[in-house]
């Protein structure tokens, strides 16, 4: 038997001992005259022929054993290790849920100088793969590899985004023994899951802070990476490990004319909504909103007089004078700003003159400010999304929310960003909202998460 | 290419179909594509917002809302931005910032954060205008690039490509394509299936009434219906296109919802187009054995197929007018020694058909590389091809009716036996 990597896939040539099967890892595929199966599917396999006893030749499998461990040794913490420990008993395949700021990622680098096999590490965004590289280059003292924001070069380390992984993984998926997936509730997406379906390493780790999904998919993290093997909440790490914290909503008025023109584009809205018999609170609301406020012109106008109000309610001018407080109250702190939107984070950072990272910031700028940042010659960032997930700034303590989504996860993972513990920091979560806007029915769907005191 | 929200389709049966324009409609859809193309040439040397903001002011009725926003697609896609390369944004940017960091961080209590003042101090260091300061601070993005060339087509060249992208745009969304194709010429078969080769796509071919059936998908199709191969698929279109007919149906997973819909078309080149003539070389081999009181040729209309192994699109075929019996021919000319050793390979494990690769001397490959076949021989030929020389490897392919083979190949081959 012959096993071969074939574009994100095995290809199996060679006749089987009777009554031996692959099923129902792999399947005859008369298009090439071979048995196949996922790249996934590779350890099953070889576990498979092993226990039958089939001689088998191995052309799939193309990484290698790491030349050089930890160059740096640090003493895990307690929870690291029994997270460590827990993957290791699930044969080296689990998902780790730590909070944000636990320090997710040192057992990743854990696991990767367990096993000693080329690492790929999957995350979410430019800003987490520079993260990463900076972290496994110090760690390991080795040059790393990185796929995506341009680059292509593969290592026995490597980092890549998962826009990337899906693109590239039907070449490079059979080069890494071991595959970390960032932030892996992004993984069971229809688009992302093939990333982790065309890699064949044997072992995978997943880390979140947050693996529930909205689309319940969370159950497919098992085949895809493998069983939930360690769990910690937020509250039970708080205080010995996270900084103490407090999140303030700050509620703000509209300008008489902002509310003028608040409450007749929202009035437009509404009649649209109202004359089809749409029930925006249902769970087909929103498409079929979508849907009819394409066919018509009065559909377009209730379209653009949607944006238009909860334009003037994400980005009051009012936020934006509380904005100016707050960084005064603060100068001697390190403040993130995040907004729902690109145009109101450029707007804060030229009325401010603060720096901005987005996904239009190149990775040289961005590195840039996020050490000037580190050294406090910035003392804040305006961004909309991007510094949402993962990144690591342990100096901020004040995190200014003006405007963002009802998602619990971006609300949480926020907040994450300025709770990794330093000296007897303390955190500040500030969330401006709109009084008397649909803002504030938002701002009550993301807080309904323990660390913000909801369910 | 466009997005598949951007198409404007019908779903009928499970059926989606694209619709097609009444007469008026084409007539608007030309009114349209003329102000777009009209409006981006009047903004030379704008930003790219403004010319955005330029073409949002074009009127349409919530009906045509899709085709304007596509044609802009792909009227913007095809014209040339660039970004001011005499100003160093990010150098601007970091003066600014840390300048007026360090302002914040000095105020006094009580007083405010006086931001000209800052845009001023750094202005005055660098010797712009505050004016330009402000207008210099974000000038690298993409929103602040200049427009320096508008498409280079008129109207009906942007409704063409409108056409093309639709189709594409479906095509994204499909998990599975089946290909009902005819081509006259064995170059536009082998065109497509070097593309098909190319994108990594793996198919079943199976020969029908017209021409060949060809169901394509991934490797990884065979577990899942994906629509990871969409974009190769999108991208064979034009492949598909170049062949003389093609019925083409997708499978499909349609919108948000990933409905499972079927698409169907049928394209390639116009119905009244002339058959594509063969190659030069195939032509000159046409024209000499005309005469031929032995051989007759004609173009040939086989696909080779050795699945998990490879396929060749034979150029001609040979009938011997004594016996009935057919030799095919491909000629490789001097394509590339990859192209021959896959060919041999094709001999070795298992191809039946009887043929003649010909080849191009400059390749250096020996003819007795398939000595041992009884059903295929290299002729490898020095210049141009040489129509005798040809015939001596047909004839010692063929059976004579004694059932002994004939010249030096059948010498060898009753050696070895």
């Amino acid at each position: 038997m012959k096993l071969r990597f074939a574009a994100g896939t095995l290809e199996l040539r060679g006749t089987l001992p009777e009554g031996v099967t692959l099923a129902p890892h792999a399947t005859w595929d008369a298009r090439s005259r071979c048995f196949r199966a996922p790249g996934v599917a590779y350890a099953e396999i070889v576990r498979t022929l092993h226990r039958v006893g089939v001689a088998y030749e191995d052309e799939a499998r193309a990484y290698v054993e790491l030349e050089r461990g930890l160059s740096v040794q640090r003493e895990p913490r307690p929870f690291q290790a029994e997270a460590l420990a827990a993957w290791r008993d699930a044969k080296g395949r689990g998902v780790v849920v730590l909070p944000t700021g636990a320090g997710k990622s040192h057992v990743a680098v854990l696991a990767i100088a367990d096993k000693m096999r080329s690492a790929l590490v999957v995350a979410p965004t430019l800003d987490l793969v520079r993260q990463w590289y900076d972290l496994l280059r110090t760690s390991f003292a080795t040059e790393v590899g990185i796929v995506g924001g341009g680059s292509y070069e593969i290592l026995p380390l490597t980092v890549t985004t998962y826009d990337s992984a899906c693109l590239h993984m039907d070449h490079f998926g059979a080069r890494f023994g071991l595959v970390v997936f960032d932030e892996c509730h992004h993984l069971p997406g229809p688009s992302y899951a093939l990333a982790a379906e065309l890699c064949l390493a044997p072992f995978r780790l997943g880390l979140t802070a947050t693996p529930e999904r909205s689309d319940g998919h969370e159950q497919r993290l098992d085949h895809l990476i493998g069983p939930l093997v360690y769990r910690k909440d937020i509250v039970e790490l708080t205080g010995p490990y996270l900084a103490e914290y407090e999140t303030v909503r700050v509620e703000v008025d509209l300008s008489p004319e902002e509310r003028s023109e608040y409450d007749a584009e929202r009035g437009i809205y509404l009649d649209f909504v109202r004359s089809q018999g749409i029930r925006m609170g249902s769970a087909r609301g929103w498409n079929d909103f979508i849907m009819r406020s394409a066919r018509t012109a009065a559909g377009q106008r209730a379209m653009r007089a949607y944006r238009r109000q909860r334009e003037l309610s994400l980005g009051a001018q009012a936020k934006l004078d509380y904005i100016d407080r707050l960084l005064d109250a603060h100068r001697e702190e390190k403040v993130l700003i995040f907004t729902q939107d690109n145009a109101t984070a450029y707007g804060i950072s030229r009325r401010f003159l603060i720096p901005i990272i987005t996904h239009q910031t190149k990775i040289k700028e961005r590195s840039e400010i996020l050490e000037r940042f580190a050294g406090g010659s910035y003392r804040a960032i305006a961004t909309s999304k991007v510094l949402n997930e993962g990144v690591d700034v342990p100096d901020a303590s004040v995190a200014i929310v003006i405007s963002g989504s009802g998602s619990v996860r971006e609300h949480v993972q926020r907040l994450g960003r300025i709770l990794r513990r330093k000296g007897d920091k303390f955190a500040t979560l500030y969330e401006l909202v709109s009084r008397k806007t649909g803002e504030v029915f938002t701002s009550e769907r993301r807080r309904e998460h323990a660390a913000y005191g909801g369910s | 290419m466009i997005s598949p929200d951007l198409v404007r389709v019908r779903k009928k049966n499970g059926v989606l179909s694209l619709m097609k324009l009444t007469p008026d409609a084409r007539q608007r859809a030309f009114e349209l594509a003329t102000q777009i193309l009209s409006v981006i040439s009047s903004q030379l040397n704008q930003t790219r917002s403004d010319v955005e903001e330029a073409l949002a002011a074009l009127e349409s009725s919530p009906q045509e809302k899709k085709l304007l926003l596509a044609l802009k697609k792909l009227a913007l896609d095809d014209s040339a931005f660039e970004s001011n390369p005499e100003l160093d944004a990010p150098t601007l940017r970091r003066a600014v910032f840390l300048r007026a960091a360090a302002r914040r961080i000095d105020l006094p209590v009580g007083a405010d954060f006086d931001r000209e003042a800052v845009i001023g101090e750094v202005a005055a260091e660098l010797g712009l205008s505050p004016a330009a300061v402000e207008s210099g601070l974000y000038a690298d993005l993409r929103s602040a690039e200049r427009l320096l060339k508008a498409p280079y087509y008129d109207a009906p060249g942007l409704l063409a490509r409108h056409e093309r992208a639709e189709v594409q745009a479906v095509l994204l969304c499909s998990v599975r394509v089946v290909a009902e194709v005819r081509c006259a010429n064995a170059d536009q078969y082998r065109q497509l299936f070097q593309k098909l080769k190319f994108r990594q796509l793996l198919f079943q071919l199976s020969a029908n009434e017209h021409g060949y059936r060809i169901e394509i998908d991934g490797p990884y199709s065979l577990f899942e219906s994906v629509t990871k191969y969409g974009l190769e698929l999108a991208l064979l279109l034009p492949a598909l296109e170049a062949c003389d007919s093609v019925k083409l149906s997708a499978d499909l997973r349609w919108g948000k919802k990933r409905e499972k819909l079927r698409f169907e078309l049928e394209l390639g080149r116009a119905e009244a187009a002339e058959p594509l003539p063969p190659r030069d070389e195939i032509q000159v081999l046409l024209s000499a054995f005309g005469t031929n009181p032995s051989w007759r040729p004609e173009l040939a209309q086989t696909i080779l197929d050795l699945p998990g192994v490879g396929l060749c699109v034979p150029d001609l075929c040979f009938t011997n007018q004594h016996t009935g019996e057919r030799v095919l021919c491909e000629v490789l000319g001097f394509w590339s020694r990859d192209a021959v050793w896959r060919r041999v390979e094709l001999v070795e494990k298992g191809l039946t058909d009887k043929i003649v690769f010909a080849v191009s001397a400059r390749l250096r490959v020996s003819e007795e590389v398939l000595d041992g076949s009884e059903s295929a021989a290299l002729y490898v030929y020095k210049g141009a091809l040489n129509p005798k020389a040809l015939e001596r490897k047909l004839d010692e392919l063929v059976v004579e009716t004694n059932g002994q083979r004939r010249g030096a190949r059948a010498k060898k081959a009753r050696g070895r036996g």
